[in-house]
């Protein structure tokens, strides 16, 4: 490995943020899938810049849709322009009730609303039996894994995606269950 | 008489090796002045924050009430107080008002009238108090939202780092956070989460009896500030990499580590570890870092302090047979272990017993040679309970214990 490359724990610790986030940015295409080198699974410095501009851009409250938009869309100077106009404006009302005032005029605040589901709820390896399979499809085969979340819901995944996807979808699981939980009530 | 922080720093030894890099630990303890006005207090603003969740119905929102109306008599006229309460839905019950032996009355027949309701928006209420109190204030004053709480987050603003964020924030912007547990069904990690973001405490209120108690405890903390805004900045040269322990909220900005340590009461001691690694270095003779405090006095007037440290570099073979600061590296491997304690808390919550079994082990094995037999006998049986799995109610107690060990905070 080169001095400029990184396992994800140290790449956690360059830029401040936890290896779950960074896992989360990549499962939600903020981050490009890294490189594996043998066992390992590596990240270049361009991860570390990458990385800092999405927590600059977090912290101006950009919703991580708009965040991964912009990263596609943008060149870095012109988010970087973005960013200096967002940070001045901030500077002049840098006290708490200008920041509350942000944070509820971005509704974020706001009881919940049908769109705060905008990623798919859900998770957790459930004890359900797999599907069948359709073997007599002409189409590559695939299996899925079924997660029961509630009676009468239900989530599948291609196994072959399912790792990929663990983390988010166990937090995203937990957020489900907190509010499955409370409105079974 | 002095007005500010006394502060001091030691490193576990002075010599980093030429030939490889070396671990180093620094500590910093803050001790804060005495109060040198000795009967009054500085002024407080708060806002109390009641869950009033259907969960809470019962024995938990009558103790919370008694306990807010607890508050009240302690407060004077020369503080200010919010009412907020949350359900699913926001309710300012009362706006920012100073406590007059009317007002408090009034306050006291409005939370006397609370009834537990349905869902838990706690971001929302929370916000709501931040705000109130963010309105409210004045100069010199103590600002600060305690939130009550027995439930998770559950409607609005959920994400734990989110709000955690958010705490963060306000904290620089004046307004803390201190967050109260009630019960078995909350969520301890956001509840730390915020109180360490937010510059406060996180008091986890085991039965509801004790609610009283721990909001004295809050109060004698909030009313004895002698040092507020405590900021820790260390300037890491390159090539050394840093990490704070125990959880405290940290950002690393250029070469600048910072560390938010909240505020701290009259005579109270804090103490932070750092663990640095340092570069090698075949010609340099030392490696220098600065250390410098800031904070705001009693009086209210900012300032800071700073020092210039230095490790030496010398070779491998002196940096192995120096002798290590025992009396450091026992503080260091209790607040180390605490930290690893919490993590495999953390797993085991999250099925992951086998994992967390095996995390405390290697850590057990890691602090042994400055470890005491009690505690490290303490960390095994903690470790053989994580691989049979735990109940809520001892997740819950040692999650709190680990958040007192790990920030020393007693």
């Amino acid at each position: 490995m080169t001095a400029e490359e990184f396992l994800i724990g140290e790449l956690a610790q360059k830029t401040n943020v936890s290896v779950r986030t960074i896992r989360y940015y990549i499962s939600q295409g903020l981050l490009p899938a890294p490189d594996t080198r043998g066992r390992y699974t590596v990240y270049d410095s361009e991860y570390v810049e990458r990385i800092k501009l999405i927590k600059r851009l977090k912290d101006a409250f950009l919703p991580i849709k708009e965040i991964r938009t912009m990263l596609e869309t943008q060149t870095r100077a012109e988010i970087e322009e973005f960013l200096r106009l967002y940070e001045t404006q901030r500077n002049q009302s840098n006290d708490a009730l200008g920041y509350i005032n942000d944070l509820l005029g971005h509704g974020v605040a706001e009881p919940s609303k049908p769109d705060r589901f905008r990623n798919p709820p859900m998770i957790l390896e459930s004890e359900a039996p797999t599907p069948l399979r359709n073997k007599s499809a002409a189409l590559p085969e695939s299996s899925w894994k079924r997660i029961v979340l509630a009676p009468g819901i239900e989530v599948h995944i291609e196994e072959s995606k399912s790792a990929r996807y663990d983390d988010l979808l166990q937090e995203l699981f937990d957020k489900f269950q907190a509010r499955f939980t409370h409105r079974a009530k | 008489m002095d007005t500010q922080i006394t502060f001091n720093t030691l490193f576990d030894g002075d010599l980093i090796a030429r030939e490889v890099p070396t671990e180093r630990i620094l500590e910093v303890e803050l001790v804060a002045p005495l109060s040198s006005i000795s009967a009054s207090r500085p002024a407080l603003n708060l806002a109390l924050v009641i869950d009033r969740s259907g969960s809470m119905q019962g024995a938990k929102l009558e103790y919370v009430k008694r306990a807010a109306e607890h508050v009240l008599d302690l407060l004077t006229e020369r503080d200010q107080v919010a009412l907020v309460i949350y359900d699913s839905e926001v309710d300012l019950l009362s706006a920012s008002v100073t406590v007059t032996p009317g007002n408090r009355s009034h306050l006291k027949a409005r939370i006397r009238q609370v009834t537990a309701r349905s869902s838990t928006n706690l971001g929302g209420g929370w916000l709501k108090g931040c705000q109130e109190v963010a309105l409210a204030t004045r100069e010199g004053d103590l600002n600060r939202v305690l939130l009550l709480t027995d439930g998770l987050a559950n409607v609005g603003m959920t994400d734990l780092e989110e709000l955690g964020i958010h705490a963060g924030q306000l904290l620089l912007r004046g307004v803390s956070t201190s967050t109260f547990g009630v019960g078995l069904d909350f969520n301890e990690y956001l509840l730390e989460n915020m109180a360490n973001q937010g510059g406060g405490r996180f008091y986890f209120i085991e039965d509801p009896a004790s609610i009283a108690a721990i909001f004295e405890q809050e109060f004698r903390e909030l009313s004895s500030v002698t040092a507020s805004h405590i900021q820790l900045v260390l300037t890491i040269p390159n090539g050394v990499s840093a990490e704070v322990l125990g959880s405290w909220r940290n950002e690393l900005e250029g070469d600048r580590l910072m560390v938010m340590l909240g505020d701290l009461a009259s005579g109270l001691k804090r103490e932070v570890y750092v663990r640095l690694l340092t570069p090698h270095h075949k010609k340099q003779e030392l490696l220098s870092l600065t250390v410098n405090v800031s904070a705001r006095a009693e009086a209210g007037q900012a300032y800071s302090l700073e020092q210039k440290l230095s490790l030496r570099y010398a070779s491998q073979l002196e940096v192995s047979a120096m002798e290590q600061r025992k009396d450091v590296m026992v503080r260091y491997s209790e607040v180390l272990m605490a930290d690893q304690a919490s993590e495999a808390l953390k797993l085991e919550r999250a099925g992951e017993r086998e994992k967390a079994r095996r995390l405390m082990d290697s850590s057990i094995l890691s602090t042994a040679p400055h470890m005491s037999a009690e505690l490290r006998e303490d960390y095994q049986h903690l470790s053989e309970k994580l691989a049979r799995g735990l109940d809520e109610q001892t997740r819950k107690d040692r999650h709190q214990e680990e958040y007192i060990r790990k920030q020393r905070r007693r």
